[in-house]
């Protein structure tokens, strides 16, 4: 099952790896966003929607960015892939409920 | 016929709330399709465009979902909003706080999930049900699952809050 030459398959496990990447990107984000008035600020992009508009626009554009950059090489371990994709999404459900994440942004904010 | 003048008497918020909510349950159906297809697609790979054929339509829906979600945040941060309604209350901050700010950050999910489902079913295509793509395939399988449970749990939030305060 590991190291399969096949394209295709080695293009899948890019999709997998950056899907995963980029709910982990995003809950970062969201951290450093709840931490740092600086970070909040530039995330706002659009101020109606306020920050959120930032988040959703550079997470969705660090997905493309990795799609783009995934096709310069090869990651050829598909269970590996899969691991990174599902564990990514069980902890982005964990880190963006409130009672998570908000206790590590006041600690890397100093509040 | 009264009751077409009275929906179309609603004011543009209540009719993209309700937009919003018929899109989350449209996408529903989608998914049930999606997860049937996906058994079908295993036993006969001939099916798996069957199933790009409703992944790419549900992962449009829920891009128009998010959307909609996001143009409706904005009367609900206005400071005449709900959002004003439920901070003003300690009893019911926890509702924006904690339940709202949830719900916005899960609804990010789904729409990729649903992208990464389609494209590794585009990108299987020809060895869709071979034993050589098991994670993958599993990976799909479990890419559908998991974006069908968030939106529902994002759903259940939204009404949550709805009911403490509505959009009008």
């Amino acid at each position: 099952m590991e190291n399969q030459d096949t394209p295709n398959i080695s293009t899948a496990n890019n999709v997998l790896v950056s899907g995963g990447l980029t709910l982990t990107v995003f809950w970062i984000l969201n951290i450093l966003k709840t931490a740092f008035p600086m970070v909040k600020s530039f995330l706002t992009f659009h101020k109606p929607v306020g920050p959120l508009s930032g988040l959703y626009i550079i997470s969705i554009l660090f997905f493309a960015l990795l799609m783009f950059l995934f096709t310069s090489f090869k990651i050829r371990s598909q269970t590996k892939a899969c691991w990174i994709y599902a564990v990514s999404i069980i902890l982005f459900v964990i880190m963006v409920f409130p009672p998570v994440f908000e206790p590590i942004a006041h600690l890397l904010g100093g509040k | 016929m009264d009751v077409f003048s009275k929906l179309l008497a609603l004011s543009f918020w209540e009719k993209l709330v309700n937009l919003h909510g018929f899109l989350a349950m449209f996408s529903l159906i989608l998914f049930g399709a999606g997860i049937v297809l996906y058994f079908v697609a295993k036993k006969n790979s001939n099916f798996i465009v069957w199933l790009q054929s409703v992944l790419l339509p549900l992962f449009i829906n829920l891009v128009l979902l998010d959307i909609a979600g996001l143009v409706v945040y904005v009367p609900y941060r206005a400071s005449d909003g709900p959002r004003t309604t439920l901070m003003a209350s300690e009893s019911t901050a926890w509702l924006h706080s904690v339940i709202f700010e949830h719900k916005e950050f899960l609804a990010f999910a789904p729409p990729l999930l649903i992208l990464v489902a389609f494209l590794l079913a585009y990108f299987l295509r020809k060895n869709f049900n071979n034993e050589k793509v098991l994670a993958l395939r599993r990976s799909l399988l479990f890419s559908l699952i998991s974006a069908l449970v968030l939106v529902l749990l994002v759903s259940g939030e939204a009404v949550f809050v709805t009911k403490a305060a509505p959009l009008k």
